[in-house]
């Protein structure tokens, strides 16, 4: 008998190989009457990398964090305020930018990753709404006005004049995070991560140096947020970049989208941002329709409603449902099962005392 | 002959309580010993001072004469370890399982897609899954540990711990909730990891079993070591029936 | 800072402090029996609050059964909330049924704007005046009834868990649920009560709170996570320990809103941050 191959790379790439071609399409599609849909995929694209970093975070690495928004809010910034208040040119603001998250994450990962379920979960809440605060209230940053005309990074020659110009250079990296996550599942260094995950006394039994792990995942997917922020800050709003955007609302959405979406696929991130979107949309949509224009409390009521039933009824995710339903469920470099038993109940060992 | 473990007036307290209590102790390569002792005497605290994952209040722990820093450390010195609650990685499949203590997974090497890692990680493969084959595993490869059967699952933990190619191995209860038919399969697969050239450490209850298999039996009581010979001259040790039966027996 | 100064930022510390207390001690509740973070609280403290401003102010009711009325209506919310959102996801990870808590907390707050509008009420304080503290300090009677709240609620919760029988089943769902189940107690019917309780205590604490601080249909959310850095802080799983952290917040907050009105919160929040890490069991645990 032959020993189990390893997944293949078409059946590790295919996944975000579709994505790439439905990315690379989407501006051309032709959408007459609802053009407004192209800026809001690609702010799909946007939250879908920010929900990927989740995803590696929670998923993959079992580390809470509930103030991501935070190193989405340092990348923007720090970005913004070296291109705009110092003259940095956009390339090295925005590298700057990344590495300012990637150190951010680094310094104060290096303090609470030794923390462990609700106090990790209160150390990153903490952390999100003091890096929220300080841009709100600093002069630095513009505090509450913001930033106004930051550059803005489009797509050289014909395409950068097309709707694809900012499109692409926002699902480019979405589309990498995404790849990078399907490779990641399948990996060493991926099931190394699952391993602290699942269970960290037995993971450090085996060799893993578990401080070490979480540390690099955290810095990971910080770094991931911060190039998210950097996008955000260079093409998706450049004209202007205010607060409200990094707040503990932003960081409780992404959790949402990672967690609607499904922990276990590497494209759970991708169906959490699409599925929260499309609700929204769909409710204002539904509510013109109706006569309801303006009835943003009603929307709210419906839109809570629906999430909290899509939540009941997908409990490992829309992903993974969405992937059944389409006969392909649990190909192996897809899905990674988390660390939940049959009745989904999680069998997280509590980390002795 | 260099030891392999190595307990130097070792002493470990929680709080008020001493758990143990001067110990000194070697275990040399090619034994197969056996830790014995009542409910409380501080054998599995002991096996955590050995694997790393609790510091010696007074005294020194020294694994191939090095002093034993931390859990991971000791490990890739050598030493692997079971629990006594089967801790099997429950997102995973048996064969990951294994797959884990195999080493490669360092963030950068293992991260990206180079062809050199895969061609690594199919050597580690074919590596895990013979050994899976050896105990008779091959068809659990790619099951979820999770929903395996109980006996099942300790054999499994048992090869993952082997899969990091220790020099000594730490078995914690490892007969626990296994019925006589199984134990007797786990005496005969222990046996053979022993006659592979692995030193074997257990604590174990099954009396059984620790005398049909040690070479070597250690006595605990109370945090100290009691009775240390092979399994026929301790059995008789008057201490030791006085530490189990509380007072005088035949 | 001289002395006045000095006993009034520890009185209205105590005071800020007692109704995050009050917070925490549902948040407990729910945490330790059922497993999940509840991201909804602070929406039942809001309910609590604008609950008992639409009784008094809309019904007009007298102020005695205002004010207990918004508690109870709170009560109801949460009992309402686990029936129909956590209920049917019983089987699902702790993880998801954490999110549906935030959907709930969307709900809540929607059915709250378009019950009682967006505008915040207010209530009227108990009584005028108040009691005089050495230092020339007056503690106005809406504080000391809130400390009186902390200091009457925690000996009636410990009561409660110990000599009543769904006390401890609360506790024996919290320790194991399984071995509950075994014992004939249904982990479900205690999660229900659980959630009743804790919003209740929520409710409580928001009618004691809007007389001072007025109350809009957001409010919550701010007061929710500030209950549960309070439970976290005290060291999750004694209840008790959450008051002191709640206490301690309060205090931490006036102080930094010396320091620095702007910042209050950012200064409140890194030393929130700094007591985990120096303490990461929590104040009161060992």
């Amino acid at each position: 008998m032959m020993p189990p191959r390893a997944p293949s790379p078409w059946t590790i790439y295919r996944g975000p190989l579709a994505v790439l071609v439905l990315a690379l399409l989407a501006p051309w599609l032709p959408v007459g009457r609802f053009s407004y849909l192209i800026p809001l995929l690609q702010l799909a694209g946007l939250y879908t990398l920010l929900a990927a970093s989740l995803t590696l975070l929670l998923g993959l690495a079992g580390q809470i964090s509930l103030g991501h928004a935070g190193f989405f809010a340092v990348g923007a910034y720090v970005a913004g305020v070296a291109a705009t208040v110092w003259g940095w040119p956009s390339g090295v603001a925005a590298l700057a930018a990344v590495l300012a998250a990637g150190l951010l994450a680094l310094l104060c990962g290096g303090m609470i990753l030794r923390l462990r379920g609700h106090l990790l979960a209160l150390a990153t809440l903490c952390l999100g709404i003091i890096l929220h605060e300080f841009i709100l209230k600093s002069e630095l940053t513009g505090g509450a006005a913001g930033l106004y005309d930051l550059p803005e990074w489009r797509l050289p020659g014909l395409l950068g004049a097309s709707p694809a110009g900012s499109f692409y250079l926002v699902w480019g990296p979405a589309v990498l995070a995404l790849a990078w996550l399907a490779h990641l599942a399948a990996s060493p260094a991926g099931r190394v991560l699952r391993a602290v995950r699942d269970d960290e006394v037995a993971a450090a039994a085996l060799g893993v140096e578990v401080f070490r792990v979480k540390l690099k995942a955290f810095v990971a997917s910080a770094m991931m947020a911060g190039v998210a922020g950097v996008l955000y800050a260079f093409v998706q709003s450049p004209s202007y970049l205010g607060p409200e955007e990094f707040g503990l609302n932003t960081s409780v959405l992404l959790l949402l989208m990672a967690v609607l979406g499904g922990l276990d696929c590497f494209w759970g991130g991708l169906a959490g941002a699409l599925a929260v979107l499309a609700l929204r949309e769909g409710l204002t949509l539904a509510a013109g329709w109706c006569g309801f224009s303006g009835a943003v409390r009603l929307e709210q009521l419906v839109y809570g409603m629906i999430l909290i039933l899509l939540l009941i009824r997908a409990p490992k995710g829309l992903a993974p449902l969405l992937a059944r339903l389409a006969g392909r469920g649990g190909s192996p470099g897809t899905e990674v099962p988390s660390g939940l038993d049959n009745n989904g109940v999680s069998n997280h060992r509590p980390p002795p005392a | 002959m260099e030891e392999l473990l190595q307990f130097e007036a070792v002493n470990r307290r929680f709080g008020g309580v001493l758990a143990v209590d001067g110990v000194s102790l070697a275990v040399a390569p090619g034994e197969l010993t056996a830790l014995i002792g009542p409910n409380g005497a501080g054998k599995t605290t002991l096996f955590n001072l050995a694997a790393g994952a609790l510091p010696p209040t007074a005294g020194q722990v020294r694994f191939l004469g090095r002093p034993v820093t931390g859990a991971a450390a000791v490990c890739r010195q050598g030493l692997a370890r079971t629990f006594q609650n089967i801790r099997l990685f429950s997102g995973m499949t048996v064969l990951e399982n294994l797959l884990v203590g195999m080493g490669g997974h360092g963030f950068r090497a293992g991260s990206l897609p180079w062809p050199a890692c895969r061609r690594a990680e199919t050597r580690r493969r074919r590596q895990a899954w013979f050994l899976l084959e050896r105990f008779g595993l091959g068809d659990y490869a790619e099951r979820p540990a999770a929903g395996l059967p109980f006996g099942v699952q300790r054999v499994v933990e048992i090869a993952r711990a082997l899969a990091a190619g220790p020099k000594l191995l730490l078995l914690d209860e490892p007969a626990a909730g296994l019925n006589r038919t199984e134990t007797r399969q786990l005496e005969l697969l222990l046996r053979q990891i022993h006659a592979d050239g692995v030193t074997l450490l257990l604590v174990e209850h099954d009396m059984a079993l620790v005398m049909s298999l040690a070479r070597r039996v250690v006595v605990l009581d109370c945090g100290r070591v009691i009775a240390d010979g092979a399994p026929a001259v301790v059995r008789r040790d008057p201490r030791v029936r006085t530490a189990y039966l509380g007072g005088e027996a035949q | 800072m001289t002395f006045p100064v000095i006993i009034l930022l520890f009185a209205k510390g105590l005071t800020v402090g007692g109704i995050y207390a009050l917070i925490s001690l549902g948040f407990n509740m729910i945490q330790r029996t059922t497993g999940i973070l509840n991201f909804a609280q602070g929406e039942f403290v809001m309910v609590g609050g604008l609950g008992a401003a639409w009784l008094w102010h809309g019904l007009g009711l007298p102020l005695a059964a205002a004010m207990p009325g918004g508690a109870l209506l709170a009560g109801l919310a949460g009992w309402l909330s686990y029936q129909a959102a956590l209920r049917p996801a019983a089987g699902a990870s702790v993880t998801i049924r954490i999110i549906i808590t935030i959907g709930l907390a969307i709900v809540l707050r929607a059915v709250a704007a378009l019950a009682w509008g967006t505008e915040p009420l207010h209530l009227p304080p108990l009584a005028e005046g108040g009691v005089t503290l050495p230092g020339g300090v007056v503690l106005d009677w809406q504080s000391v009834a809130v400390l009186a709240a902390v200091a009457a609620g925690m000996p009636a919760l410990a009561w409660f868990f110990r000599c009543t029988a769904a006390g401890r089943a609360m506790q024996a769902c919290a320790g194991n649920p399984d071995a509950a189940r075994l014992c004939g107690i249904s982990p479900d019917r205690v999660a229900a009560q659980a959630f009743a309780i804790s919003a209740f205590l929520a409710g409580g604490a928001g009618v004691l709170l809007t007389p001072m601080l007025s109350m809009s249909f957001d409010g919550g959310t701010m007061l929710g996570l500030k209950g549960f850095a309070a439970a976290v802080l005290g060291g999750v799983g004694h209840p008790a320990a959450g008051v002191a952290g709640g206490l301690a917040l309060g205090i931490l907050e006036q102080h930094a809103c010396w320091w620095s009105s702007v910042y209050k919160d950012t200064l409140a929040l890194a030393a929130v941050l700094a007591l985990l890490l120096i303490r990461p069991k929590g104040l009161l645990v060992r």
